[in-house]
């Protein structure tokens, strides 16, 4: 590689870094992407409450799998389900303390007041760890989390 | 056998040393000491827990209050002590089961414990003259009662002023159900002020001398730079007000850091008690304000901290970097060090005269830097409801709450300034009887009920349109002014504080339950109590009368709903303790009320709390600043 070559894939480099960490579809290689509805492998029930916890908060799901979440509130207050990596959500969540009253509206995600119910259908494509979380200030915190485990398919 | 001899260790080998510590340990765990050296406070490292024994449903502890001569901050100390240390130990309940608790006063006085915040029958609650006699010199008494609750809470002595001579400790009740949040370890953070001065000195001087320990007065330099900033007649103006409320502008606490050592877990800063974690963990820690006067700010400089638990109830969480905590209150925050540095836990007084700090760290010896001192917040005129900077310093500085002088004459036109008693509801039903020209003429800059409604609240606020129900000179000599328009001041962090989005203070506002409480009924009844005071013959009490003037209890009657509606007509912030029942604040959540057993009243404040009188019996209520207390701004409350 000559000089000019390395300083171009150098130059290069930040962009695709981005390009991967991106918000929303940026990360889907690792944590997946919006599932086809008539696609769905397998349903999973998961509540949510004022507890502050999911349950369960600990799913096995396999890579290929698109999965329904069917999710109920069962608490007053409203609250979250959120896909993706720990770190993102972290940092999403902040980003929601700073301007309170913010709406955010993803595929990987859905918001139920106290109550309600909802599904969020999700394709996990490759094996690893998956986060979950709720970001309403102050819930992830307190513990509103928890872990899906892709394992490799058979 | 003398155990300093012992210790001094004449003629003795380590090893023979080392075992007299250590039988010395058996026998304090029998008497319940917990193996903790008299020669200190508490462990520098962790907790120091009473030891809980158990006879079927019911929790045993053993409590023995006496004088135990130690070090605090390096100096000599006589302080009173409950089981040898100073706070006592954490006492850990179990909700769902009862507890007794035989208390032993070794004292040459009487003494008592109070039980703060718990609910039980009120002759267990420990206040001599209200709810029993009180526990005589070299004699015992035993508590027993159900616990019905969970949380944090604390105990102290309810006698003189016992309490600011070390007689207070931490006391945690176990959920019987899982808590709304995770966490991996816990702390009790206690913060205290100590005095090496008798308390009894500390209120004579308060007495005769308004501000003795106020060394943070205006100086002939302020006055220049003053003069300066804002031209000569208005801060002659300023000055002649601050004069006729016989008040300094930098009275915010009346016992200061010049007498007080602010400490954390009976250690100094120099003695720096520190907590350990893992990096990764979260740690709860479970702060709580058992000082006689001080009101402090505390953050965890670098963390994050999610405030779970409010006076032992759960609310939503929220995340600050900030809290102002009252004394008397508890706030349980929880924090998540991720990496092997260290963490000052750094509680400010309000007036900023000193500091109580420890450190959470991953091994001991560990230190983090204390943050610089900031500079010392001074009420302005806007505390009084004047607005004295042309409307720059944002909402949170411009209390709506306005002061007005019981009698003052001329001089006061705020010309060209406009008034800080913004908005119709403010001003409205009242007159203009005193000096200040309240010029509302510029209804475009807002007040801040208006303010606060844009803000989102969602819960109307039950006393916007309230008249105040009296006139400026009903409350005698013992009122030296009164708030002429009270306001909301829910979303005010307070005196020498602002939240930004970077810096997140919290608020009452903030404070939201999870679940509305059992009692879903309006209230039946209003009950309207003034908090007053008069700064300079150190005069405190409610609706003027001190305790000792006033006829009898205060009536709730049994089973009805009440509003309670506490104004501030003071320049000091007030918190108000009710025993044996809950206050449920009445702020902009509706039906989620946070709980509280005691309620911080800012100068200009006006705030209401829907409480259930289902609690049979008498039992105190008072402010508890307890030189406050002392002075006579406490009453009996009589449910029948």
């Amino acid at each position: 590689m000559n000089r000019r070559q390395t300083l171009l894939a150098l130059a290069l480099m930040p962009l695709m870094a981005n390009a991967a960490g991106n918000h929303g579809g940026g990360h889907q290689e690792t944590t997946g992407t919006a599932g086809d509805p008539a696609q769905v492998d397998r349903t999973i029930e998961v509540t949510m409450s004022d507890r502050m916890r999911f349950d369960p908060a600990r799913i096995d799901v396999k890579a290929g799998q698109t999965i329904r979440f069917a999710v109920k509130n069962t608490g007053q207050q409203p609250h979250e389900m959120v896909i993706g990596s720990l770190d993102k959500l972290k940092e999403h969540a902040e980003k929601m303390r700073r301007n309170p009253g913010m709406k955010h509206e993803e595929p990987n995600m859905l918001r139920l007041d106290g109550g309600e119910t909802g599904e969020v259908i999700w394709h996990f494509a490759s094996p690893g760890e998956v986060d979950f979380a709720c970001l309403i200030p102050g819930h992830l915190e307190a513990g509103m989390k928890g872990t899906i485990d892709v394992q490799a398919a058979p | 056998m003398d155990q300093y001899e012992t210790l001094t260790g004449k003629g003795h080998s380590r090893r023979r040393f080392l075992r007299n510590v250590t039988s010395m340990s058996v026998l304090a765990a029998l008497y319940g000491y917990g193996g903790v050296s008299p020669a200190l406070a508490w462990p520098q490292v962790g907790n120091h827990e009473a030891e809980r024994l158990e006879d079927g449903d019911t929790d045993i502890f053993n409590l023995v209050i006496d004088r135990t001569p130690m070090k605090i901050d390096g100096k000599p100390a006589n302080p009173i002590t409950v089981n040898g240390t100073v706070p006592g130990p954490a006492i850990r309940m179990r909700e769902g089961r009862n507890v007794r608790i035989r208390v032993q006063n070794k004292l040459d006085e009487w003494t008592s414990i109070h039980w703060h915040g718990i609910l039980l029958p009120f002759q267990m609650d420990g206040v001599p003259g209200v709810t029993f006699e009180g526990i005589p010199p070299k004699d015992t008494f035993e508590y027993y009662y159900p616990l019905k609750q969970a949380g944090t809470y604390w105990y102290h002595s309810h006698s003189g002023l016992q309490e600011q001579l070390g007689h207070y400790g931490p006391l945690i009740v176990e959920p019987a159900e899982p808590e709304p949040f995770d966490y991996d370890r816990d702390y009790v953070i206690m913060l205290s002020d100590w005095t090496f001065e008798d308390p009894h000195d500390v209120f004579r001087n308060l007495k005769v001398a308004e501000g003795y320990y106020n060394y943070q007065k205006r100086t002939v330099e302020d006055l220049l730079e003053d003069i300066q900033k804002k031209g000569w007649s208005q801060t002659m103006r300023e000055r002649a007000m601050w004069g006729e409320m016989r008040m300094s502008s930098r009275d915010l606490l009346d016992v200061t850091g010049s007498t007080y050592t602010y400490l954390v877990n009976g250690r100094s800063p120099n003695d720096n008690w520190t907590g350990l974690f893992k990096p990764g963990e979260k740690i709860r820690l479970r702060v709580i304000n058992g000082s006689a006067m001080s009101f402090f700010d505390v953050s965890v400089p670098g963390l994050k901290m999610t405030v779970v638990q409010v006076d032992g109830q759960n609310v939503e969480p929220v995340p600050v970097d900030e809290f102002r905590i009252g004394v008397a209150e508890t706030y349980d925050v929880i924090v998540e060090p991720d990496d092997q540095q260290a963490y000052t836990i750094f509680a400010e007084a309000m007036d900023r005269s000193g500091f109580a700090a420890g450190t959470l760290a991953t091994e001991v010896g560990l230190t983090a830097e204390i943050p610089e001192p900031r500079s010392i917040p001074s009420r302005g005129m806007e505390a009084m409801g004047m607005d004295m900077s042309n409307m720059d310093m944002g909402g949170m500085d411009m209390g709506n709450g306005g002061m007005e002088m019981g009698d003052q004459s001329g001089g006061m036109d705020m010309g060209g300034q406009s008034s800080g008693m913004q908005g119709d509801q403010a001003m409205n039903g009242q007159t203009s009887h005193a000096g200040m020209a309240m010029n509302n003429d510029d209804p475009a800059k807002g007040g801040m009920n208006m303010a606060m409604d844009s803000k989102g609240g969602k819960a109307p606020w039950p006393l916007a349109d309230r008249d105040i129900s009296h006139g400026p000179d009903d409350h005698g000599p013992g009122a030296a002014m009164v708030a002429r328009s009270p306001g909301n001041r829910l979303n005010d962090p307070g005196i020498g504080l602002k939240s930004t989005p970077e810096h997140k203070v919290l608020v009452y506002d903030d404070l939201k339950a999870l679940a509305p409480w059992p009692d879903p009924r309006e209230p039946e009844r209003e009950i309207e109590l003034h908090l007053t005071g008069n700064m300079e013959r150190y005069m405190w009490s409610f609706d003027g009368e001190k305790f000792s003037e006033v006829d009898g209890p205060i009536q709730f009657h049994h089973g009805e709903r009440l509003r309670l509606i506490l104004v501030n007509d003071t320049m000091m912030d007030h918190p108000i303790h009710l025993h044996g029942m809950w206050m449920e604040l009445e702020n902009q959540h509706g039906d989620l009320r946070p709980r509280k057993h005691t309620i911080s009243v800012k100068p200009g404040e006006m705030v209401s709390a829907r409480i259930t009188a289902d609690a049979p019996g008498h039992w105190a209520f008072h402010c508890h600043l307890l030189y406050h207390m002392k002075a006579g701004m406490f009453r009996v409350v009589s449910v029948a």
